[in-house]
């Protein structure tokens, strides 16, 4: 069983199952700020190594063998997860770049003048790894919490 | 060759060479400091992807205290175990050295030996 199958289990009869996003974030960013003052700039390869594990298990559930149903079926899940809008913007034998529109990390923060969206970027990473059947390197190219407007994945797939 | 195919094919050659010059290394890796393998001599049990992210990590610990405690930048980080030493370089800024030596390694020689290829390695980067 994966993680995700693992995690699913909830039990809370009071509580449900749904949390305000401000939670998540609340949750999600004091530990990313306590791993990035241990880590320094290790936190964030050990932040978007995460996100490419959910990825893979992710993109491992959702593979189709043609990519752009495949691509599709990626951007359902995260739209249903509501974890964003995510929006393919360029593809090519080289490169693959989506924009994550209002991103649960970090959608109407505040420009706090960095990109920090790492996990994100593993996601995509990972689920790109499962189509391709390597490794590729990814990084932000966009964040909302850099006042970008957005936020925007660019993937090597060459 | 791309340029690329022959700056890691330089590198590869470099880890071939530290391994050649000392009995006591028994393996060595380049690792971009993003968590990639650049290069890689490690024994074939080891999961190189899980290794370069537990060094790309363990590189931004080291830099954290030796800046927190020492107030200076890290050059290197060891670990010490039952098997051997693992000793973390820094190369440039954007990669690091991994190197894993025999228990009984003379460090002071392995140190050495390492410095000198961490300047190659620099170049070729």
């Amino acid at each position: 069983m994966g993680l995700i199958e693992e995690v699913a289990k909830t039990d809370r009869p009071v509580l449900g199952s749904d949390i305000p996003i401000l939670v998540f974030r609340v949750f999600r960013h004091f530990s990313a700020g306590y791993v990035e003052e241990v880590l320094g700039r290790g936190a964030a390869v050990v932040f978007q190594n995460g996100g490419r594990e959910l990825g893979k298990e992710a993109g491992t559930m959702l593979y189709k063998p043609d990519p752009e149903a495949y691509l599709r079926e990626v951007c359902q899940f995260v739209r249903d997860s509501r974890i964003g809008i995510l929006q393919p913007r360029e593809l090519t034998d080289k490169l693959l770049v989506v924009d994550l529109d209002e991103c649960i990390t970090c959608a109407g923060m505040s420009s706090i003048g960095k990109r920090i969206c790492q996990f994100e970027v593993g996601f995509v990473a990972g689920v790109t790894e499962v189509l391709i059947k390597k490794k590729p390197k990814a990084y932000e190219t966009k964040c909302n919490a850099n006042g970008e407007g957005t936020c925007q994945v660019t993937v090597e797939l060459g | 060759m791309s340029s690329a195919g022959n700056r890691i094919e330089r590198i590869q050659e470099v880890l071939r060479s530290l391994r050649a010059v000392s009995p006591d290394i028994v393996g060595s890796a380049m690792v971009s400091t993003d968590g990639f393998i650049i290069a890689s001599l490690l024994p074939s049990e080891v999961d190189e992807e899980l290794v370069s992210g537990m060094a790309a990590a363990l590189l931004g610990v080291g830099e954290r205290i030796a800046g927190e405690l020492m107030g200076g930048s890290m050059e290197q980080t060891y670990v010490r175990g039952k098997l051997g030493y693992v000793i973390l370089n820094a190369v440039g800024n954007e990669a690091l050295l991994i190197v894993l030596t025999t228990p009984d390694a003379k460090l002071g020689l392995v140190f050495l030996d390492i410095k000198r290829r961490v300047h190659e390695l620099t170049k070729i980067l």
